[in-house]
C-alpha cells in the first residue's frame, strides 16, 4: 500500500504544480500558442523605461510587446533621415489585431507617473494601404520629466552667458537707464500712491452709502415685518371681511341679473307707453299753444268772455 | 568543497549517464523522498508564504496608502513574491525540515557504519542514498515554490479586498499587468539552483559526519548554517544575473 501511495501523492502534488505554473505563465506571457506573427520596427532617441517583453498598445488597448531592441550602428544613424534615432524596437502584434494602415506612429508613454512605461502606437488612415509585416513606423519623440529638466537646464546655461557677457564692461552704460527708469518707476509709483488715495475715498463713501441703504434696507424690512405681524393678527377679520365682499358682490350681481330681466321683460309695455305718452303731450302741447292763443286773445279784448271771439286768429307755431 | 565537487559529479553520472548503461534511476525511493521532502512540507509551505503575502500587502499599504498609491500593492506583492521570496522562503523552510533530516538521516547511517555496509555489498551509496533524495529535492522544491507563489498572492488578496476594499478581479488584474514572465521564470530557475545547492551541501554534511551522535548534531547544525548562507549568496548572484545583467 505503501508503495502504491508514495508514487500516487508525489506525482499529484506534482501534477497540481505544473498545471498551476502552466496557468501563471499562461496569464503572465498569454496563450504560447498563438505566438504573434506580425511585427514593426520603429526607431527612438531615447527609450528610457522600455525592455524587452514591455507592452505594446494600440490607441490604449494591449496589442502585443516588444519583441527585441537593437541599439543603431553610426552607419544606419547615417542613412537614416532621422540620425538622431539611436535604437530600433521591434513590435511583436498580436493576431487579433486588425490590420494596421500606414501613418502610424509609436511613442513611449506610461498610464500614470508611477507606471510602467509601454510603447503606444496610434493613429494610421484607414483609406491608406495596410503596413507590410516588419514595416518600419513613425515614432514621436517622448517628452519625459528628464528631458524637460535637461532642457531646463541648457536655457539656465543661457541665461548664465547672458548674465556673463553682461558683467564685463557693457553693464557700464546699462547702469544710468536703468537708475534712470528706477527715478520713473518712482514717480509712477508716487503717482500709483495718489491714484489709491482716491480710490480709498470713492470705496469709503461708497461703503457709507452702503450703510445708509443698509439702514434703509433695515426700515424695509422692519415694516413688512410689522405688516406681516398686523395681518397675522386681524387674519381672521379680514378673511370675514373678504367673505362678506364676496357675498355683497353676488348679492348684487344677482340683483343686476334681476333689473335686467325686469327690463327685459317690461321693455314692450314701457315702449307703447312712451308713445301714449308722445301722443299725450303732442296734444298737450297743442292744448297749451291754444290756452296761450286764449289767454293772449282774452288779455287783447276780455268783452270776449260777454260778447264771443268773432273771428279768432290763427294759433301760430310757437 | 572538493568532497561537494565529488559528490555532483557521482550524482550527475548516476542520474545522467548510468541510465544509458543499463542501470535506471530507482523510482520507489525517489517517490518515496518525494512525499518526505515535498508533500509532508506543503502546509509549512503554505503557511509561511500566506504569512509573508499578508505582510507584505499590509507594510506595501501602510506606505502606499499614505502616497495615494494603494492600488499598487498588487505590484508589490506579484513581484517579491514571483521574484525573491517564494523561493527564498520555501528554500528556507525545505532546509530547516527537509535538509537538515537528511543530514542527520545520512549522519546516523554513516556513524552506524551502515554506508560502509553498504559499500561492501557492493551497493553505490550515491545511487542507493543519494540519488533519489536529489532527483526529490529537485522535483519538489520548485513545485513546492509555485504552491507558495500562489498562496502568498492569496495572502496579499486577502488584504487588498478585505482592508483595502479591491475588488477580486481588480487583484487579478494588476498582478497579471504588472508582473512580467521573467519575473516567474527567474523564481522558478532560482528555486532549481536553491534545491541542487541545498540537498548537496545537506548530503556532503551527512556523507562526511565523524565523531558519533555529537558529530551528527554538529554536521545537522552546519549544513542548515551553509545551506542559507549559500543559498542566499546564490539568490544575489542569480538577481544580478536576471536583473541587472543588461545594464
Amino acid at each position: 500500500m505503501k508503495k502504491l501511495g508514495d508514487p500516487l501523492i508525489a506525482l499529484s502534488v506534482v501534477a497540481c504544480s505544473v498545471v498551476l505554473l502552466l496557468a501563471l505563465t499562461f496569464a503572465l506571457q498569454g496563450n504560447p500558442f498563438d505566438r504573434p506573427s506580425r511585427t514593426l520596427r520603429a526607431e527612438f532617441p531615447d527609450i528610457t523605461g522600455i525592455q524587452q517583453s514591455s507592452l505594446v498598445k494600440y490607441s490604449g488597448a494591449i496589442a502585443g510587446n516588444v519583441h527585441s531592441i537593437r541599439m543603431l550602428t553610426p552607419e544606419e544613424r547615417n542613412a537614416s533621415p532621422h540620425p538622431e534615432n539611436t535604437v530600433e524596437i521591434i513590435l511583436a502584434i498580436n493576431n487579433n489585431v486588425p490590420a494596421l494602415n500606414e501613418g502610424l506612429t509609436a511613442s513611449v508613454a506610461s498610464d500614470t507617473l508611477l507606471s510602467d512605461k509601454f510603447v503606444l502606437i496610434a493613429g494610421g488612415d484607414p483609406k491608406a494601404a495596410a503596413l507590410a509585416n516588419n514595416a518600419v513606423i513613425g515614432s514621436i519623440t517622448p517628452v519625459t520629466f528628464d528631458a524637460i529638466l535637461r532642457d531646463l537646464a541648457g536655457a539656465m546655461a543661457k541665461l548664465r552667458e547672458i548674465f556673463g557677457s553682461a558683467q564685463g564692461g557693457a553693464l557700464d552704460g546699462i547702469m544710468p537707464k536703468v537708475e534712470k527708469l528706477l527715478g520713473d518707476l518712482n514717480t509712477t509709483v508716487t503717482q500709483a500712491q495718489g491714484l489709491i488715495g482716491n480710490g480709498n475715498g470713492l470705496i469709503q463713501n461708497a461703503n457709507t452709502m452702503v450703510d445708509s441703504g443698509d439702514g434703509l434696507i433695515d426700515n424695509a424690512g422692519q415694516l413688512v415685518a410689522s405688516g406681516r405681524s398686523l395681518i397675522d393678527t386681524n387674519k381672521n377679520a379680514i378673511d370675514k371681511m373678504i367673505a362678506q365682499l364676496s357675498a355683497a358682490a353676488d348679492s348684487l350681481d344677482d340683483l343686476a341679473q334681476r333689473t335686467n330681466k325686469l327690463v327685459k321683460d317690461n321693455e314692450g309695455n314701457v315702449s307703447s307707453s312712451l308713445k301714449d305718452a308722445k301722443v299725450t303731450l303732442s296734444e298737450l302741447k297743442a292744448a297749451a299753444i291754444s290756452a296761450r292763443v286764449l289767454a293772449d286773445s282774452l288779455r287783447a279784448r276780455p268783452q270776449q268772455l260777454l260778447w264771443g271771439p268773432g273771428h279768432p286768429p290763427k294759433p301760430t307755431s310757437n | 568543497m572538493r568532497d561537494w565537487f565529488t559528490l555532483n559529479a557521482q550524482v550527475l553520472y548516476w542520474l545522467l549517464v548510468a541510465p544509458f548503461r543499463g542501470v535506471p534511476v530507482r523510482l520507489g525511493p525517489v517517490f518515496e523522498q518525494m512525499v518526505r521532502i515535498g508533500v509532508q512540507a506543503v502546509p509549512m509551505t503554505a503557511l509561511t508564504s500566506l504569512s509573508i503575502g499578508i505582510t507584505l500587502a499590509m507594510q506595501g499599504a501602510h506606505e502606499l496608502t499614505r502616497m495615494g498609491a494603494a492600488s499598487f500593492v498588487p505590484d508589490l506583492v506579484a513581484m517579491t513574491i514571483l521574484r525573491e521570496l517564494g523561493p527564498l522562503l520555501v528554500g528556507v523552510v525545505v532546509i530547516g525540515r527537509s535538509g537538515s533530516a537528511v543530514t542527520a538521516e545520512l549522519g546516523t547511517m554513516k556513524v552506524s557504519e551502515e554506508i560502509e555496509a553498504l559499500e561492501v555489498m557492493a551497493i553505490d551509496p550515491m545511487r542507493y542514498l543519494v540519488l533519489p533524495r536529489f532527483v526529490a529535492m529537485l522535483v519538489m522544491l520548485p513545485a513546492l515554490t509555485v504552491f507558495g507563489n500562489y498562496i502568498g498572492m492569496a495572502g496579499g488578496w486577502a488584504i487588498c479586498h478585505f482592508s483595502l476594499d479591491m475588488e477580486t478581479a481588480s487583484y487579478i488584474r494588476r498582478l497579471v499587468e504588472s508582473s512580467h514572465p521573467m519575473d516567474l521564470y527567474s523564481g522558478m530557475v532560482k528555486s532549481v539552483v536553491f534545491a541542487w545547492l541545498i540537498i548537496t551541501i545537506s548530503c556532503v554534511y551527512g556523507l562526511g559526519v565523524k565523531g558519533g551522535a555529537e558529530g551528527v548534531g554538529r554536521a545537522t547544525t552546519n549544513s542548515v548554517v551553509v545551506s542559507i548562507l549559500t543559498m542566499l549568496i546564490a539568490d544575489a548572484c542569480l538577481t544580478a544575473i536576471f536583473f541587472f545583467g543588461e545594464s
